[in-house]
């Protein structure tokens, strides 16, 4: 009841993590966002700005911010860079032809002062479709072996499915934990 | 730079009240419409709440709802205060839902917000609301930034709340702006957690999908036009009222820096093109009778911008390519020349335009065009070539071509007073078409306050300038109470529009005649109340024609300025005995011993008779005793007209009698005065949640280009708080560097 898991979340004290979910449009963000808040896929509508959801996992609550990723509004990321302990970076891994793209605009990411400190997670998205890259050969052309002096992490994952995406909270949960 | 303690709000007796009323309201919104509406549903976060949001999540998709509906569910919700809320708000979500059922397809999956977070009462629920100006509303992405920062900035610290500390999270926070342009409300809804809606509602107050709408970006071109024409007109049609606003409940950004996306200003120019023809439905300054393509706020506010960004050259191209299927667009370019030192180019221009008959002859409302291309050569030949014969007659034309209009006639008189023809002047000045029911664009409550204690008004204790931020109102107040009556009721001072105008000029005309005269030419030309009864008591009788011509040859003094004479009577009365006591003060080496409401009151009356430099005498003697945002402005004013005069000086002939350095070290005098009026009356506006004015970028602008930026801020911030440089740097500093295209020094 109520009474017990209050004192539950009391005794094992339950935490927060500011997730901040980007990429580029049409990558599955808002979906891997409802997969996880609801268990089941939604159709889906290109972004207006951005949803936001906690999700509960272990005895972690994930506000996870998903923001729009069309390329005219990608400038208006840097208003969710404040107090965000993570970043889920997602891309089609079905799409050769924008993995250049994503590789330039994750990279300008990580320089940005405000998300030094974040925890970088990537979900190779759309592993279900027959042409999709594997993790790692997107590691190779994100360039994530060059990140220094920060955990990162890159996981397939099929939104769809739902495949994946717990490992990614797991690793971030960790990566929480080992740095408080 | 938003906190806590720079957003005023109301609080709302049921959520929904301010969306609510309105909605009831908007059929009789006119012209640019109201400020945008902000409301807020703010809660204090425990355990179950966490909780009820949650669990909702697992319930699945059983009603699928259209976001109109969502609102409209919210605010029905909120009436049944003390019943079954819930049970209200099905029971509309199903009658809504059916409006649109037809206009929902399976693809419209915009994330089920309502069944995951559905509008459940929280715990210590409260709904606030305030308005706004300025936000950039050229989609509704940049708006939820907008209201993802003011949430965060209300729920990351305990805000006090009338008297107590209080965690608030926010749940809910919308945005409604006006789109003068098809009259409706443009409205997004964030929800936290959840997502972003965004709706019309039209002026019945029915709700539209925007997303279904075929001209989506046209609608959202026209809600961003719209809002920056209120916040530009806002300041410009009160400028001689100091930009006063009076609904304090009102958070007013600048639009200039606060675009999100791209650059507002050129955003503004570049859009103008599609919203042009539709100008005219947002309505013109209270001077204009028949308002055109080329004289409505549109058009003033594109001016405006231009004038402040200095970016003609974008203009110029966008105007050039809008004239060769609008030929009169040209008149907008000329107007913009004018304002940015470019007059030779905008009087060939006016030359071309007028000799060129055919291209004016091309359109509807010729006669219009004509007089305004004749009316910016009569202002240019009066206030640059001093040529008042040449610009009799061409004001006379400008006449002849609209004589419904006012300034035509405004002008036309002017020219007479220049050419010391006061009996032309006067008569002139008695048929001005004058607009009584036209006023200058104001912001009126649309919701009324809820109560006496409904207003949260935080002292903005982030930016500290002690003699301006500790200024008591409650002091102030109770000293307008005590202040000379005969000084409070000179009824001059509440003079509107075009009769504010008028006046301006019958005091012109009293400065070259003097009173006694004045009343003589009155006699003159006008029929005397006296000669009047005496004229028509002697009716009945065989009228002696030659005794009757001369009444004849009279006109009849309208009302409104028969009126305008005796508040010039009593200016002049007031001023009169003022000075006059002053000087037996000064003689006994007595200290003139008034408030500085009186000071203000006296400094506005000696200005409205042309007195500057008493005027300005008044309003430093004023602010001696404490801070008066009144009199700062109106001494600014004098000093910048000072600066140009002196600068002016610099160039005459007779300037060899003037010392250089006696010059430069008055301009150094002045500069110095005007950064310190700027940075005081800045922290005022802060102070009232205002980070905008216009006037004081026009202001600084004048000291910038000779001081640069660098030294105007190294000056600031040698005299005053880190704070207040700061306040300084992003309210006004931050416009020169980003928006004007570099012709500022750095």
């Amino acid at each position: 009841g109520l009474f017990a898991s209050k004192l539950f979340s009391n005794l094992f004290g339950n935490k927060e993590m500011r997730i901040l979910m980007v990429g580029l449009d049409g990558a599955g963000k808002t979906t891997v966002l409802y997969k996880l808040k609801l268990g089941e896929v939604i159709t889906t509508i290109p972004t207006i700005g951005f949803n936001v959801e906690t999700v509960q996992y272990k005895n972690i609550s994930f506000t996870v911010w998903d923001v729009g990723g069309q390329d005219r509004i990608r400038s208006l990321w840097r208003h969710y860079y404040r107090n965000t302990e993570g970043v889920i970076f997602v891309v089609d891994s079905n799409d050769r032809s924008r993995i250049g793209e994503a590789r330039e605009v994750m990279q300008r990411m990580l320089n940005e002062d405000e998300l030094r400190n974040a925890a970088w997670l990537v979900f190779a998205n759309k592993q279900d479709l027959p042409e999709a890259m594997s993790a790692a050969e997107i590691t190779e052309k994100l360039g994530l072996h060059s990140i220094r002096n920060r955990p990162w992490f890159i996981q397939a994952t099929c939104a769809t499915s739902g495949e994946g995406l717990y490992e990614g909270l797991e690793w971030l949960s960790n990566s929480l934990k080992n740095s408080t | 730079m938003i906190t806590q303690n720079s957003i005023p709000e109301v609080k709302e007796d049921f959520i929904g009240y301010a969306l609510h009323e309105r909605r009831i309201r908007l059929p009789q919104f006119q012209d640019l419409g109201p400020a945008d509406l902000v409301t807020l549903t703010k809660y204090l976060p425990t355990s179950s709440n966490t909780n009820a949001i949650n669990s909702t999540s697992r319930n699945g998709a059983a009603i699928i709802q259209s976001p109109a509906a969502v609102v409209a569910d919210d605010s029905a919700a909120s009436m049944a205060t003390n019943g079954d809320a819930s049970d209200t708000a099905v029971t509309t979500n199903y009658t809504n839902a059916s409006i649109y059922s037809s206009s929902r397809n399976a693809n419209d999956g915009a994330p089920m917000v309502a069944e995951l977070h559905p509008l459940d009462k929280l715990k210590d629920e409260v709904g606030t609301f305030f308005y706004s100006m300025g936000v950039d509303t050229s989609g509704p992405t940049s708006i939820a930034i907008f209201l993802k920062e003011i949430s965060e900035v209300i729920s990351e610290k305990p805000q006090v709340w009338f008297g107590r500390k209080k965690t608030f999270n926010v749940a809910r926070i919308s945005f409604s702006t006006w789109n003068a342009f098809r009259r409706c409300d443009i409205n997004v809804v964030v929800h936290i957690p959840g997502s972003i809606q965004n709706f019309i509602v039209d002026c019945n107050g029915e709700s539209q999908n925007i997303e279904m709408c075929a001209d989506y970006d046209l609608i959202w071109a026209e809600t961003f036009v719209s809002g920056v024409v209120r916040s530009i007109m806002l300041m410009k049609e009160n400028a001689e009222e100091g930009e006063l606003q009076n609904l304090v409940e009102t958070l007013i950004l600048n639009p200039f820096t606060a675009g999100q996306i791209d650059d507002v200003p050129e955003m503004f120019i570049d859009l103008f093109p599609i919203v042009y023809h539709k100008g005219p439905l947002l309505g013109a300054p209270y001077y204009i009778t028949n308002v055109t393509n080329t004289n409505n706020y549109l058009v003033e506010t594109l001016v405006e911008i231009v004038k402040l960004t200095r970016n003609v050259s974008r203009a110029e191209i966008m105007l050039k390519n809008l004239a060769t299927d609008n030929p009169e667009a040209i008149i907008i370019l000329i107007k913009i020349f004018l304002v940015c030192d470019q007059e030779l180019d905008a009087i060939k221009l006016t030359y071309d335009m007028l000799s060129q008959d055919k291209i004016i002859n091309n359109t509807n409302n010729r006669m219009d065009y004509k007089s305004e291309l004749l009316c910016l050569q009569a202002q240019f030949l009066i206030d640059k070539r001093q040529d008042y014969s040449l610009a009799q007659n061409i004001a006379q034309e400008a006449v002849n071509c609209s004589p419904s209009e006012f300034r035509p006639w405004y002008l036309l008189s002017k020219v007479y007073v220049k050419l010391n023809d006061i009996e032309n002047a006067l008569l002139i000045l008695n048929s001005c078409p004058m607009s009584p029911l036209k006023e200058k664009y104001v912001l009126k409550r649309v919701a009324p306050l809820p109560s006496n204690n409904s207003l949260h008004l935080p002292l903005p204790i982030d930016v500290v300038l002690d003699e301006v931020t500790s200024l008591n109102p409650q002091d102030v107040q109770n000293e307008h109470r005590s202040a000379d009556p005969m000084l409070v009721n000179l009824a001059a001072s509440n003079l509107k529009s075009t009769f504010q105008l008028a006046y301006r000029l019958l005091t012109e005309i009293v400065q070259i005649t003097g009173w006694e005269n004045l009343l003589k030419y009155r006699s003159n030309i006008f029929v005397m109340e006296e000669e009047y009864q005496k004229s028509s008591s002697s009716l009945p009788k065989d009228v002696n024609k030659q005794e009757e011509q001369p009444l004849r040859a009279k006109r009849l003094c309208e009302r409104w300025l028969d009126n305008l004479f005796m508040l010039l009577y009593e200016d002049l009365k007031m001023y009169t005995l003022w000075q006059t006591e002053q000087l037996y003060m000064d003689a006994q080496n007595n200290n003139h011993n008034k408030l500085t409401f009186e000071w203000e009151l006296f400094g506005l009356c000696a200005r409205r008779l042309g007195h500057f430099p008493e005027a300005a005498k008044a309003f430093q003697n004023g602010l001696s005793q404490r801070f008066s945002s009144r009199c700062a402005r109106k001494l600014l004013e004098y000093c910048i007209n000072e600066r140009q005069r002196v600068k002016n000086f610099i160039n005459s002939p007779n300037s060899h009698d003037m010392v250089p350095e006696i010059v430069s070290s008055r301009i150094r005098e002045l500069d110095n005065s005007i950064i310190d009026l700027c940075v005081k009356i800045c922290c005022w506006n802060h102070r009232w949640y205002t980070e905008f004015s216009i006037s004081l970028l026009d202001c600084l602008s004048v000291v910038i280009q000779d001081m640069s930026l660098t030294k105007v801020s190294n000056e600031i911030s040698s005299r005053y708080p880190e704070t207040v440089l700061n306040l300084v740097q992003e309210n006004l500093l931050n416009f020169f560097t980003t928006c004007t295209i570099g012709c500022y020094d750095a």
